[in-house]
Order: C-alpha cells, then structure tokens, then sequence
C-alpha cells in the first residue's frame, strides 16, 4: 500500500466513523444536554427510523422521501412519547432512565412480534470508488460530510432562533426562564421531538448499510453513549469534538489493527478522558471561554482606572 | 393591580403563609419586610406561581390568576427578579434581554426597549457580547433589572435585589426603582432586608410574621428607625 492509498484509507476510516458517532448521538446529546434526560430508547428510535424508511423505500417511494418518513416519523412517535410518559418524569431523570428502557424493550419485541426477525435491506446508494487494494463506499463518505452540514443547521437553530434562545435559556435554568415567560414544558416537548427526529434521521441514513434488525438499535446505542459522556453536556461543541476526538482514535487503530481494535481502542481513550476531565469536552470548553472572558475584562477595567 | 386573598401556600405540608391578605395600587412601590425565615421570598414565589396556592386567591391586573401557571402569569406582565438575580451564566448579556422580551407577550417593540434599558444601563450596552457569568455582583443586578424591562411589566417583583451587592450599587439599585417607577409607570413590590434601600424608595411597607401580614407602615413609620427596628429585632 503506497502512502498515497494509506492517507486516504486513514481519511476514510476518520470520516466514516466520525459522521457515524456524530450523526448517531446527536439525538441523545440534544435531549440529554437539553433536559437532563438520558434517553435509553434512543437506540430504539434509531432502530424505528430504519425500519419506516426501508419499509417506505421497499414500498416504491424514492429513497429522499423514504428518508423524510423515517424521521418525521419516529419524530411524531418521540411526541407521542413524550406526552404519555417522558413529560411526567421531567424533574426526575433517574426515572426517566427506567421508563425509557422500558420504551426501549416494547419498542424492540414490538417489531419482533410486528415484523418478525428481518426484513430485506435496501441496497447503498451512491456506489463505490476505488482508491489503491479497496473499494470504499461513496455514499459513507458523504454521511461524513452530511454530519458537518446537520451540526450547521442545529448550530443556526440554537444560536440564531428564539426557539433556540428559549432552549438554552430553558436548559440552562428551567425556572428562571419560565418565571420570565417561556413555557418550559413545551421547550422541553420540543427539544424530546427534536432528538427523536435526529435519532430517526439517524437511522434512516444508515438504514441502506445495515441489516434491518429488532434489535439494531444496539449497535448505536453504545456508541452514541460513549460520544455524549466524552462530549458533556453541551450538545453543539460537546457532540463535535468528542466525535472528532474518538474518530481520530478509532479511524488510526481500525487501519492499523483491524476493527476490533479500533473499537477497543475507542473505548479506551473514552474512559481515559473521563478519568482526567470528568465533564467531558463542554466542561472544559466552559470553563475555557468564561476564563478568557474574565481576563478580557480584567484587562478593560485595568485600563479604565489607569 | 395585585390583591390577595387569604392566601396560603408552602412546601408540601409545611404552609409558609398562613393567609396573606393585601394589595398594591398601580404605580405604588410597596416593600415587604420581616425577620429571616417569615416567608418573604416564599410570597413572591407563591405569587409568580413557583409555589402552589393551596387556598385563597391571586388577582392581577383584574384576573384571577390563582391556578396559572408561572408563565402565564408572566405573560400577563409580571416581572419577577429572583434572589441573587437569576442570569443566565453562558448566554451573552444580550441574549439574556432578549429572553426577557416574552413577557407581556410583548414581540414587535424589543429594539426600541433595547434602547431603553441600554440607556438605564449603558454598562451592559458596552459589554453586550459578553458571557453574563463573568459579570459582577452588581452588573448582574442591572442585567436582571433590564432583562425584566425589555418585556414592558406593567408589575416588578424584586426578591433582595441588593443581596450580594456593593453598597454604592444598592443606592444606584434604588435611585433606577424610583425612575422606572416615574418613568415608566411599573408598579414595584419590593422584599428587602436592607432597611436603607426600603426606606429610598418605598411609599409603604408590609412587616410580614409567622406567614401574615403583622403591620402595615405608612411613609413616616417606614423612615422612623425606631419603629423598624423594633419590628425587624429577633
């Protein structure tokens, strides 16, 4: 393998794996930064995404509006969700944890006994490019790309919106932002369907590179929870550079040791992180820029009394 | 404006108030004052809607607003400054305005009270851009004052608005109650510890004991220290 073909074996490896963490924990990040709650039918919803849009696809639709079902879908279902159990447990997270397991179990057997142990998957789209000794698939590449667009739109939406002013401002103490006039309960309704449409959008994109399975939810799940614990508790900046982070681990060991240990190694670094930066990169990322601002401002009210 | 009736209300069993009845007419400024653990800041948490009413009423504004939610109410343009100002640490100074501007339901007039409360405080005009968490004491005072004012209230709530703050703020603190009370019309209630701001601004004062309204001090029993101190000693 020349160095060329290696680099860029190196390069797919890291965005392969990248847009995988990012896309996939994105819905948990939203609705665990957001509200505290760690939802563990995340895995689930992915699972749900998959299946609406395999079943669209199959059922003649093309693939983009398939895609479209698969995370309204499992978005009207988070809704659903939310109003019959989430919204009654908002103030207690450990609950929380329990009831969505229970979400979790239903959901997986519910497509057992619905649609028994599989369904045929669809084919990938997009083909394959080969680069050196391999193929590599081009439609993986661009789920790479799509995760940098998504974190782009969710940025403008948190930073740029008042949904996403009132969210922040909801996420960042609940009662203050009610007392002054922001229905909270309906913020955190919002944010719990907007998770579950990312974790159904999730599920659909990867849906053609899978086998459509009850029980597929699991291999995001881990995942997904490994990148929100690295990334803390905010879901922007946290989600990117935990992802960015794993993937570098994970992309370099894959190459090097095969993907067993890339895995292992992911794992690893997570638990390394953790040890030293309990908060995760959003803590760390705080603390960083509130210190820069507080010498800023040292620095402008030193040149004031001079 | 605001009336309550027999108003009781607490944390579970334990009832704070033990039915609390006044009312402030509009454009007063009225203080309410009493020892530690009285339930001051329990009053302006029941009558935001933070804690429950179990009996007796809230009127505001001419609505019976006793089953609202805090929201609600706060739409109705009830501003409410919590103990130790309530900012939000991680959003900009001007985010944390903007969020005040759903109060009142007020949407379409935000630039021109922008331009307002940055006039009041010219301070946070300079450091709009800047995180509201690695503000002073007394900044976030102002910040929490102004965030409150960009959603046109026609009533302020201040729980100890000069807690955590530096003397020559808390005179500043009251000479802006006094203005946006003349300016602007708002009606203020004010719970306070500190005896020299209530007595800069309030027309007339509430001593609350035990969970109900024990006086009622006019404008010369307020500045009279004897008096006050009396009712406040433990």
């Amino acid at each position: 393998m020349d160095l060329y073909s290696s680099i860029f074996n190196f390069m797919y490896l890291f965005i392969d794996s990248f847009g995988f963490l990012i896309i996939s924990a994105l819905g948990l990040a939203i609705i665990f930064g957001m509200m505290g709650i760690i939802n563990l039918a995340h895995g689930e919803y992915i699972m749900l995404g998959a299946y609406i849009t395999t079943l669209t696809a199959a059922a003649g639709m093309p693939f983009i509006i398939a895609l479209l079902c698969g995370s309204l879908g499992v978005g009207l279902f988070g809704g659903i969700v939310d109003r019959l159990i989430i919204r009654h447990l908002y103030k207690r997270p450990l609950d929380s944890v329990v009831a969505s397991w229970g979400v979790s179990l239903i959901m997986s057997q519910g497509m057992l006994v619905l649609m028994g142990p599989s369904i045929p998957g669809l084919s990938t789209p997009m083909g394959s490019i080969n680069v050196g000794q391999f193929d590599y698939s081009v439609y993986r590449i661009f789920l790479g790309f799509l995760a940098i667009f998504i974190m782009i739109v969710l940025y403008v939406l948190f930073k740029k919106t008042k949904f996403g002013l009132h969210s922040r401002a909801t996420m960042q103490n609940a009662v203050i932002a009610r007392n002054l006039g922001i229905n909270s309960d309906r913020m955190y309704c919002m944010t719990y369907i907007l998770g579950s449409v990312l974790a159904g959008l999730a599920g659909a994109l990867y849906a053609p590179t899978l086998s459509i399975v009850p029980t597929m939810g699991s291999n995001f799940m881990m995942l997904s929870f490994v990148t929100v614990v690295v990334g803390g508790a905010d879901p922007m900046t946290g989600t990117l550079l935990s992802g960015g982070l794993l993937s570098l681990f994970n992309g370099g060991l894959s190459m090097i040791f095969g993907t067993l240990m890339g895995r292992l190694g992911l794992l690893v670094v997570a638990i390394l992180f953790i040890r030293v930066l309990p908060e995760g990169f959003s803590g760390l990322v705080e603390r960083q820029t509130l210190r820069v601002n507080r010498k800023k401002q040292e620095a402008i009210s030193n040149g004031e009394s001079n | 404006m605001l009336k309550t009736v027999k108003l009781r209300a607490g944390y579970g069993k334990v009832m704070i108030l033990q039915g609390v009845d006044f009312h402030i007419g509009k454009k007063e400024i009225i203080s309410i004052i009493g020892r530690n653990g009285v339930g001051k800041s329990t009053l302006m948490k029941t009558l935001i809607g933070e804690v429950p009413v179990s009996s007796g009423s809230i009127e505001f504004a001419g609505k019976d607003c006793t089953k609202l939610k805090a929201y609600e109410r706060a739409q109705l343009g009830m501003g409410y400054i919590p103990q130790g100002h309530g900012v939000f640490p991680l959003l900009t100074v001007e985010e944390n305005l903007l969020v005040g501007q759903c109060i009142n339901g007020n949407k379409q007039t935000t630039k021109k009270h922008m331009e307002l409360v940055y006039d009041y405080f010219p301070r946070l005009k300079e450091r709009r851009t800047q995180r509201a968490g690695t503000m002073s004491g007394g900044e976030r005072a102002m910040l929490s004052i102004a965030r409150i004012l960009i959603g046109e209230p026609s009533l302020i709530l201040f729980d100890e608005p000069s807690e955590g703050v530096q003397p020559n703020i808390v005179e500043l603190i009251g000479e802006i109650i006094l203005k946006i009370n003349a300016d602007l019309g708002v009606t203020i209630l004010l719970v306070e510890q500190n005896i020299g701001l209530v007595q800069q601004v309030s027309e007339k004062a509430y001593v609350i004991d035990k969970g109900l309204i024990a006086h009622e001090l006019d404008k010369a029993m307020i500045n009279d220290n004897e008096t006050t101190k009396r009712l406040l000693a433990v």
